[in-house]
């Protein structure tokens, strides 16, 4: 009824308008297929731009025009523009309808996992990744699809601590960074590695506090929200299907410069003279020694000639062990993708069916993976009020683990296990079999060992390779169902439950043939007087066995209502959410496995025996087994309202109330009240606004807290019951885990972020530009206590830290006809550091592990910095290194390591500052190519180097041990130390930690390429496919530029090898 | 509206209301999470053997001169442990030796205020023994503190000398000042003296301290503050419950380690397992002193048995190389003896003796002992010491407490790095500087 009072009116005063002889033109604008109406649609006369109106909230415009007809243009942004000819007198009410346009920043609808709202209307910081730059990149995993692509996001690389995604720098000090996930509404408690990148429609990341608060608690460190495939009513059933294979190069297993093995072996003979192993030869422990040691005690003994010995030494000092770890050990990584998915549905129901199959092998060989995954999604109409859904998400994963670690021994020199494998080791001999290497003890000693009836203790990395038999298998499902009903016009409830649980099952089958069977048997065995063997532990394989499950209920209802109010419109949400998460996992090992019959036998856990080897030892058999069960329980209610007035101005508010079972805190301080407030206003739809070369113009900020729950520490005192009995006794132990802390309270972090969006005319430019500054507050740090109080750190809320930073993205359109050329720029800018924390550490810590070995926060640096001693070169007559001490050039190495923290050289933060990416697309016709170049700038990272504690123990020292200070005048062409006549790890330390080895780590990468083509009907009408692709993709193409010289990456400085190149190539298409 | 939405409506409204279940948020979030209440809490944590409660310092061992190291060794070890080898009064940043002991406290303050608020009615005798535990645990751990971080004990000067920081509560966030040595002796004593009557005879576990425990302590202890007649009364209360000796003709001399592990194989001699926390004996290039070794007779077979014929330590009672600091009866024999010399007891003193080295010499060859006066049986009987109670950490309490006696003149020396360092009877570096780290967040009065 009053759609037809409105028509009539629009017609009454079109007819009015001619009856005044001026030509005043009265329509209105609505959007199709709904007609729904569009306020805010700019509407001017072709060929005169001076004058135009725009759409009020009810759609309708008035505007002038010279003549009895014209030609008026339409725009809106996410709409394609129309032009309509009108002609005195209007026969009939002039309603234009936008129709909207795929592919534009307007229509983006953001999804914050519990309500979609229009991009227009949205305060706070949002990115959206659609399915195509989703689709971009080639992976079996869904988050590295966010790399490079997202302004903000950034997986950092570099050192331990150091590594991982964070979303706008990090706000916590010791609880989770990682950022919450979402998937379709609910957070995801499993492994990431189950989710089928093909599977998802889109992703949105939720930067500011505004996007945030509505998660809450566990906000803090920003929220990514995936959003699943669902069935698509109106549309002809869609087959899809997706194939690719990868294969990548053979990791550079030559990349870490390393001590050659002819200097190395020098430097053994050095020792042997130096009469160093002499006294380790009847070391009770039986250490082993490498080939060269033993054919020099061979060569003293006489059991050769000196020269034989020296022929055999010469011979095994052009072996390269790497050569062999590349050949046997690595493999170039391969991986296989298909996807197959079936989407369609009519006003009754949508369906939405999946199936997904990978595989791929590591670069390490022996490791593999299978993935599975169905996906089946339903949603049925019941009544025009009433929806229901439910769905499936199932993974299944095999995972086979049988690489082995790079060979290691037990070094002599330092008599620590695990010690690297000398250099010039073989694996295999000329024919490729496995050949033995030394590994815990002497071979003489294993010889004389089998003679008594042990066990063959020899070790073959090839074999214990070929013998692994290490498999995973993860199940993981999703059981989803949601209803959807309409009370009234305007009020809407929808209750979500969701249920998921994932097991994780491990079997590592030591077989009786592996050395970590045999080894461990003969270990334990004893001999008596008589010879007679007796094995505490059984003959036979052992078998671990590793389970660990999650599962995890989510229940919501929610309230919507949305209403037009004046010449407003409110949305508003609220509701209540349960949220629980158990997690249980235990280890059990048998002993004496037989896996043809699955039988073990017993063994004696209590008693206490004597080590085979070195009787001064003894221990119980190793028990591995342990449990353990967690559950976190969460009870929140939440509110969220936004007011749009006028299509211009928008107040949105957001509060959020989280309880948890936060253990021992009072009742009163489970929860934490969190809330954000925003406004935005949308300049482009004022009045007086003009710029036609801007048609889009936004500002908006937002202010508030979200938070980050630690649950290691509690209020109470609680102990935890080791999982073993105490070793002294086998007796149930305790452990005090915190002193009581009644004050404890979860972590906030504050955000305000200031953006603005804008988009030129033909969207030639468009993007955002945002300030933020995120402030962590009641952060979960140490603080000093004196040792007479029985703690030596207190764990509360104590600490702080501070961020801003910028995110900028700029979309251009460079060309944009036949030829398109389309341009994304990002950049981000982060700065955080740490303004409260209250145990400072010696000089070493921040030296040593301050760039994420550890985590050793300073006050007003960054958590994860770089620091370094001033370097004073090299003493010109002996090479060695020299620093300043109080103004004055030292060698007083102690001293120097000695100075305050304050005055150590601050480089920077030891991750990037700045990064972000650019991706030029160019496609002509069917054929597309995008290119991503991706920069990290304003770091540090520190280089490796020579350690003359490592040679003076006979470990693999780093490659510059041949550049070192040799003679007087080297000192020109080097900073490596000189090699020092008595070991000095003083003085190793100071080098390694002097300024002199400091990088900047700024560089550009060429991180991937896609070249794709693309036929579909419009352009192949006689192709069966609605489209079909064939697409090339690589990646991880290499470095453009760096900063520092040399041929490390400085994201890997200290990684065996950087990540390697890999090309994929698929096929795509639509039925 | 018909039926279905009705439900429908009321079904969103009773959701809505859901959670205000407030036992919902009770559940613990970790199962192996406790908040110690009950009784067998208080006990496992008093069971936290191996990491806490049955480990003692071991800063005098590497201060006493038994045991040398070889520069290269002592290049790698700790700040603290090179200071305490060369008899350095640097302040240490830390000190594990300063740390533990009061971290033992802190798990014995927290059960015996835990206890406070237990009611006990149904397992009194219980009850008892765990309270007990913890005061034996606390008394001993500020026994040791006491050993390192004060003067020696002298009766005359213990009201104005500097004990240490008693706390007897768990609170943390009490600062506590340092007492006087008298009121920490003192402490030391109630706790044990209240122990003692409700220990129990013959524990679970080695680990556990039982009756004979806090008699061998409290002789011990009274031994140090130089009552003999106390020291003596409890070295025979606690003989009285055990006095069995090891025959060292009955241990092998070719084992690498000569002692069992005492907590599953039975060792006699130990009353109260301690193991020190440190891996210093096991050290590559720490040696036994050599003048040490050469003190043993031929026929005395504790050569053989405590050391390797390369010199270095085998013989502790812990089972590995790391050293014993319980309590063992043939200490007992040796406060036993040492009060009967200085009650002038001299034929008693050496018959004492002799009960202990017969099981200690080549079977046949051991020639009772004879003093001519009180004096030199009390010579025999530190010199007895010295030999039988090899790093145990009690030479270095030997060492302090003789400090004043003119008969006695020890002196240490030796060389480190080149450095010929000495350290005279009765020096100011008999007492440990208090860690660096304890004065930033306590301001204690420092040592001298």
């Amino acid at each position: 009824m009053k759609k037809v009072f409105i028509i009539f009116l629009l017609w009454m005063s079109a007819v009015f308008s001619t009856a005044t002889a001026q030509y005043v033109v009265v329509g209105k604008v609505v959007t199709s297929p709904d007609s729904a109406a569009l306020p805010g649609a700019v509407v001017v006369v072709k060929g005169d731009v001076t004058s135009g109106a725009t759409s009020d909230e009810n759609g309708i415009f008035k505007l002038s025009i010279p003549d009895s007809s014209a030609d008026l243009l339409i725009s809106y942004i996410g709409y394609k523009p129309r032009q309509v000819h009108v002609s005195f007198p209007i026969p009939s009410a002039l309603i234009i309808s936008l129709e909207a346009d795929a592919n534009q920043l307007g229509e983006v609808v953001i999804s914050t996992g519990y309500q979609n709202i229009p991009k227009e209307r949205a305060t706070g910081s949002f990115s959206t990744v659609d399915n195509t730059l989703l689709s971009r990149r080639v992976s079996t995993d869904l988050i590295s699809r966010l790399y490079d692509v997202v302004p903000g996001l950034i997986s950092n690389q570099g050192r331990s601590n150091a590594r991982g995604l964070l979303i706008r720098g990090q706000s916590t000090i010791s609880s989770s960074t990682q950022p919450l996930i979402v998937i379709d509404n609910f957070p995801y408690e499993g492994d990431l590695s189950t989710i089928n990148p093909n599977d998802v429609e889109s992703v949105t990341i939720l930067k500011d506090a505004a996007a945030a608060s509505i998660w809450g608690s566990r906000a803090g460190n920003g929220v990514i929200v995936i959003t699943t495939k669902k069935g698509a009513s109106g549309t002809p059933t869609q087959i899809s299907f997706n194939a690719n294979v990868t294969t990548s190069q053979r990791p550079d297993l030559f990349y870490q410069p390393r001590i050659s093995s002819s200097d190395f072996i020098d430097n053994e003979i050095r020792f042997f003279d130096l009469s160093r192993y002499k006294a380790l030869e009847n070391n009770i422990n039986q250490y082993p020694f490498t080939p060269v040691v033993e054919l020099m005690i061979a060569g003293r003994d006489g059991k050769i000639s000196p020269q034989q010995a020296q022929q055999q030494i010469d011979a095994l000092r052009d072996i390269d062990v790497r050569n062999d770890y590349s050949q046997y050990l690595y493999q170039p990584a391969a991986a296989q993708q298909y996807a197959l998915s079936l989407r369609g549905g009519n006003d009754k129901q949508k369906f939405f069916l999946s199936a997904g199959y990978d595989r791929s092998q590591a670069a390490e060989v022996g490791n593999s993976d299978q993935r599975f995954t169905i996906n089946v999604n339903n949603t049925y109409t019941l009544s025009k009020r009433l929806d229901i859904s439910a769905g499936i998400y199932y993974t299944g994963t095999v995972s086979k683990r049988n690489a082995q670690q790079i060979p290691n021994y037990t070094n002599p020199l330092t008599g620590l296990t695990g010690g690297v494998m000398y250099p010039y080791a073989a694996l295999a001999d000329a024919a490729g079999s496995p050949l033995p290497l030394i590994n815990e003890y002497r071979l003489s000693y294993l010889d004389a060992a089998v003679q008594k009836g042990f066990l063959d203790w020899s070790y073959r990395p090839l074999q214990e390779l070929a013998n692994a038999d290490n498999t995973s298998r993860l199940t993981d499902y999703r059981l989803q169902t949601s209803i959807n009903y309409k009370i009234t016009e305007g009020l809407k409830f929808t209750g979500l439950y969701q249920y998921s649980r994932g097991i994780n099952m491990g079997r590592n089958h030591y077989s009786a043939d592996t050395y970590l069977s045999r080894s461990l048997i003969n270990t334990f065995t004893a001999i008596d007087a008589g010879g007679i063997l007796t094995r505490p532990i059984p003959t036979g394989g052992i078998l671990d066995k590793t389970e660990s499950s999650y599962s995890a209920q989510n229940l919501r209802t929610q309230l919507d209502y949305s209403r037009t109010i004046g010449a407003g419109e409110l949305t508003a949400l609220g509701g209540f959410e349960l949220r629980e998460l158990t997690r249980v996992g235990s280890t059990f090992r048998s002993y004496g496995y037989d896996d043809q019959y699955a039988s073990a036998k017993a063994v004696d856990y209590a008693t206490t025996f004597l080590y085979s080897v070195n009787p001064a030892i003894s221990s119980r058999i190793p028990n591995v087994d342990t449990q353990y069960e967690h559950a976190d329980r969460y009870l929140s209610y939440y509110l969220n309202a936004a007011y749009t007035f006028r299509k211009r101005y928008t107040l949105s508010a957001s509060a959020r109330t989280d309880r948890s079972n936060l253990f021992g805190v009072n009742a009163n301080q489970r929860g934490v009240p969190l809330y954000s407030v925003g406004a935005a206003w949308q300049l482009s739809q004022e009045s007086f606004y003009h710029a036609g070369w801007l048609p889009y113009l936004k500002l908006r900020g937002t202010f508030g807290y979200s938070g980050n729950s630690n649950k290691n520490v509690s209020a109470y005192t609680t102990a935890s019951f080791g999982t073993r009995g105490d070793i002294n006794t086998g007796a149930a132990f305790a452990t005090i885990q915190n002193p009581p802390n009644p004050e404890l309270r979860w972590e906030r972090v504050k955000t305000i972020n200031i953006g603005i969006d804008f988009e030129t005319s033909r969207r030639t430019l468009s993007g955002s530009v945002e300030y933020f500054t995120k402030t962590g507050l009641d952060l979960i740090g140490s603080m000093p206590y004196p040792g007479s109080s029985g703690v030596k750190t207190f764990t509360g809320n104590y600490a702080a830290t501070a961020g801003h930073g910028i995110d900028l993205t700029v979309n251009s359109r460079i060309f944009d006809r036949g030829f398109k050329w389309y341009s994304d720029f990002l950049l981000s800018q982060v700065t955080d550091k740490v303004t409260r924390y209250d145990v400072s550490s010696t000089s070493i810590f921040y030296l040593r592990n301050g760039d994420g070995v550890g985590t050793f926060p300073l006050e007003g640096k960054p958590l994860y910095a770089v620091y370094s001693l001033d370097w004073a070169g090299l003493d010109p007559s002996t090479g060695d290194p020299q620093g300043y001490l109080n103004g004055e050039v030292s060698k007083d190495y102690a001293a120097l390591l000695a100075i305050t923290p304050d005055e150590l050289n601050y480089h920077g933060p030891a991750r990037p500052s700045v990064f972000g990416a650019l991706r030029n697309t160019f496609s002509w016709k069917s054929l597309s190519l995008s290119v991503n170049i991706s920069y990290r700038l304003g770091y540090f990272y520190k280089d490796q180097s020579v350690s003359y504690s490592q040679v003076n123990t006979s470990v693999p020292t780093h490659g510059d041990y041949s550049r070192r200070w040799q003679k007087p005048g080297d000192e020109l062409n080097t900073t490596v130390p000189s090699m020092p006549a008595v070991a000095n790890s003083n003085r190793d330390s100071f080098y390694m930690y002097s300024d002199v080895l400091v990088r900047k780590g700024d560089h550009i990468r060429l991180q991937d390429v896609n070249l794709s083509y693309t036929i579909n009907k419009s352009n192949w009408k006689k192709t069966p496919f609605q489209s079909a692709q064939i697409y090339v993709y690589a990646s991880n193409l290499g470095i453009v530029w760096k900063a520092a010289k040399g041929s490390i990456d400085p994201d890997h400085a200290w990684s065996m090898f950087p990540p390697v190149r890999t090309v994929s190539a698929g096929i795509k298409f639509d039925i | 509206m018909n039926n279905l939405q009705r439900y429908i409506l009321l079904l969103c409204l009773i959701s809505l209301t859901l959670g205000c279940d407030s036992d919902y948020l009770e559940k613990k979030p970790q199962k192996s999470l406790l908040v110690p209440t009950t009784l067998s809490d208080m006990q496992a944590m008093l069971d936290n053997s191996r990491e806490l409660m049955n480990v003692s310092p071991y800063l005098n061992i590497i201060s006493d001169g038994e045991f040398r190291m070889l520069d290269a060794g002592l290049n790698g070890q700790a700040r603290a442990v090179q200071n305490a080898y060369v008899w350095s009064s640097e302040e240490s940043a830390t000190m594990a030796d300063w740390d533990i002991p009061y971290k033992q406290v802190f798990y014995a303050n927290v059960v015996l205020d835990g206890l406070a608020k237990l009611s006990h009615q149904d397992s009194q005798e219980e009850f008892n023994r765990i309270r007990a535990d913890a005061l034996f645990f606390r008394g001993l751990a500020f026994f040791n503190l006491v050993q390192l971080f004060c003067a020696p004990y002298q009766q005359a000067s213990a009201e104005q000398q500097l004990g240490i920081p008693l706390p007897v509560s768990s609170d943390v966030n009490l600062k506590m000042p340092r007492a006087s040595l008298k009121a920490s002796y003192e402490q030391v004593l109630k706790d044990l003296l209240e122990a003692a009557p409700l220990l129990e005879n013959k524990p679970l576990y080695l680990t556990r301290p039982s009756k004979a425990a806090a008699r061998a302590l409290l002789a011990r202890v009274y031994l140090l503050m130089g009552n003999y007649t106390q020291a003596l009364q409890y070295a025979e209360n606690a003989l009285e419950l055990q006095n069995a000796l090891i025959d060292y003709n009955s241990v092998p001399t070719q084992s690498a380690i000569s002692f069992p592990l005492p907590l599953n194989t039975v060792n006699p001699e130990v009353l109260f397992y301690v193991r020190a926390n440190t891996s210093f004996l096991n050290n590559a290039s720490v040696f036994v002193d050599s003048a040490l070794y050469n003190s043993y007779a031929e026929n005395d077979l504790r050569k053989k048995i405590l050391f390797t014929s390369a010199l270095k330590y085998k013989g502790s009672y812990v089972g590995t190389a790391n050293p014993f600091q319980g309590l063992s009866t043939n200490e007992l024999y040796l406060i036993k003896a040492e009060c009967l010399a200085r009650a002038d007891e001299t034929d008693l003193a050496m018959n004492t003796l002799d009960v202990l080295l017969q099981n200690r010499w080549v079977s046949g060859s051991y020639k009772p002992l004879k003093a001519n006066n009180p004096d030199h049986a009390l010579e025999i009987v530190i010199y007895e010491r010295r030999k039988e109670l090899v790093a145990r950490g009690l030479w270095w309490q030997d060492l302090r407490r003789l400090a004043t006696d003119s008969r006695f003149n020890f002196k240490l020396e030796r060389t480190s790095m080149g450095v010929v360092h000495q350290l005279a009877a009765g020096d100011d570096r008999y007492v440990y500087k208090i860690p660096l780290d304890e004065l930033a967040g306590n301001p204690l009065m420092q040592n001298p």
